[in-house]
């Protein structure tokens, strides 16, 4: 008899720990988000996986994200690659550096919140810009350009090393794209790139070949010909407004025809453009503010430590898109 | 099905049969697609239940038969934090019961698509877990720690921002 028993009590051993991951979900969900969760999480490796898993859903509902993967992003982003990896901006930059490895995937780098948000924001143009290429109504373009200005404050704290790392996040995620981090010391921006080892200073055997490189304060993206100036010690322009607790994300998406319909514009000579700078007509981009009618130009806000969530801007962006098609 | 078109035969997967009037049986969206699939010829010999066993079909029957009046239970609301206080007396004395019980309950109002009956379940199990910590969760359900020093530290931080959350009562 006791050896039953102890036979049924080790069945019901294996049956807890192995109780279907959609019905530990649905448990899960009743309990309060909090100390209980994480209780959850520490009894076993089997349930840490699936609490991870319901905080992604937890933090799209707690930060009003919208989520949806359209077909162009699972062919191009192939966002089905992005495993969640979750770091807390407490423990960043620590686990960071355990974490970077192989290559600049966004979301290895960022806590959980920003994630989803640029995630979502990923997202966004991707589905815009599929719009464009779907429509029968719009003329074929045949690239998008991603542009992305990140203006973090004077500190070279680990905030900025966390923006560049969402624009090199965004960046290898999306094709084609470029991106510019404002920072106060790139130098030591850069350093930290280089000790975290997100950035190799040198190629090597072990580093990969598609992987971005440093090179003094810049950072060479793969795929894309030419220097980016990712890391940079210039101030932002005049019309975006930085302060402690809020750093602006600036995206650009320059459509360029197939048809050449519509030429890029021409880049601007260093004169012309400190000339412009100086009278404020250059967007935070570098843009020329007459060059808008080629560029669609949208701004989100990422609060410092917190979620990047600004639905407005993700709208602009598409009406931004919108209005430079039609 | 029986004579009487208002029964139908189910088999548990002990090989016992039992007649449950069909409303009861309807409560269970599974079996409802198979009243509605099969033909009535198709259901003479009974529809088997290969994943539950007579006694746990039994106290299925029972909670459905309470339950049969019930408005249909709400979809999944969007809010994260249900309620898990509002357990009727009837359905707490219910879910009094051994924990192999109550786990073959839960899976079994999963196979039968019993929403109201998993709730229930999940809302007993939430509350055997609430407040706990990861060593009582464990030895309340018998579950091995397989984590290292190391790799529980790393969980511990990863998931440290849904207590942020959690406290900022977001």
């Amino acid at each position: 008899m006791a050896a039953c028993a102890r036979v049924c009590q080790l069945e019901t051993v294996a049956a807890w720990s192995v109780l279907p991951p959609e019905i530990l979900s649905h448990i899960v969900r009743f309990l309060p988000l909090g100390k209980n969760w994480m209780a959850m999480a520490l009894v076993c490796k089997a349930y840490a996986a699936l609490v991870s898993d319901e905080l992604r859903f937890a933090a799209r509902q707690l930060y009003g994200l919208a989520y949806q993967v359209s077909p162009y992003e699972r062919a191009s982003i192939d966002i089905s690659e992005w495993k969640p990896h979750l770091l807390t901006r407490r423990h960043w930059p620590q686990q960071l550096a355990a974490a970077t490895a192989r290559s600049v995937r966004l979301g290895k780098y960022l806590a959980l919140p920003l994630q989803d948000s640029l995630r979502a924001l990923a997202s966004e143009i991707a589905d815009s810009v599929a719009s464009i290429y779907a429509s029968h109504l719009t003329p074929a373009f045949s690239a998008a350009v991603l542009g992305i200005e990140l203006c973090a404050t004077d500190n070279a704290d680990r905030g900025e090393i966390m923006l560049v790392l969402a624009a090199l996040g965004l960046a290898a995620e999306l094709p084609g794209t470029y991106a510019r981090v404002v920072v106060g010391n790139p130098a030591a921006v850069a350093s930290q790139l280089v000790s975290l080892g997100v950035v190799p200073r040198r190629r090597s055997a072990s580093s990969p070949r598609a992987g971005p490189r440093l090179v003094g304060t810049t950072i060479r993206l793969p795929g894309v010909t030419g220097k980016i100036k990712l890391v940079t010690g210039h101030r932002p322009a005049a019309d975006i407004r930085v302060n402690d607790s809020i750093r602006q994300v600036v995206l650009a998406v320059k459509l360029v025809s197939r048809t050449s319909a519509l030429r890029a514009a021409p880049p601007l000579s260093a004169r012309r453009r400190r000339r412009l700078a100086s009278l404020g007509e250059l967007t935070v981009c570098g843009v020329h503010y007459a060059d808008l009618a080629r560029l669609a130009l949208t701004r989100f806000h990422v609060a410092s430590g917190d979620a990047a969530r600004d639905d407005n801007s993700l709208a602009a962006l598409r009406a931004a898109v919108k209005t430079f098609t039609s | 099905m029986s004579g009487d078109h208002d029964m139908v035969k189910l088999i548990s997967s002990d090989g016992h049969t039992i007649e449950v009037p069909e409303d009861i049986v309807r409560k269970s969206q599974t079996l409802q697609n198979t009243l509605d699939d099969l033909a009535k010829d198709q259901l003479e010999n009974g529809i088997p239940l290969a994943n539950v066993t007579h006694a746990i079909l039994t106290k299925v029957v029972e909670w459905c038969t309470h339950h049969k009046d019930d408005p249909p239970p709400p979809e999944d609301d969007d809010a994260r934090t249900r309620r898990t206080d509002d357990i009727t007396p009837w359905d707490a004395d219910f879910c009094k019961v051994e924990q192999t019980v109550l786990f073959e309950l839960i899976l079994a109002a999963n196979y039968l698509d019993i929403k109201g009956l998993l709730d229930l379940c999940c809302k007993t199990v939430a509350n055997m877990i609430k407040g706990k910590s990861p060593e009582q969760i464990r030895q309340t359900f018998n579950i091995k720690n397989d984590f290292t020093p190391e790799e529980e530290e790393q969980v511990r931080k990863e998931n440290e921002w849904c207590e942020e959350a959690g406290s900022t009562g977001k």
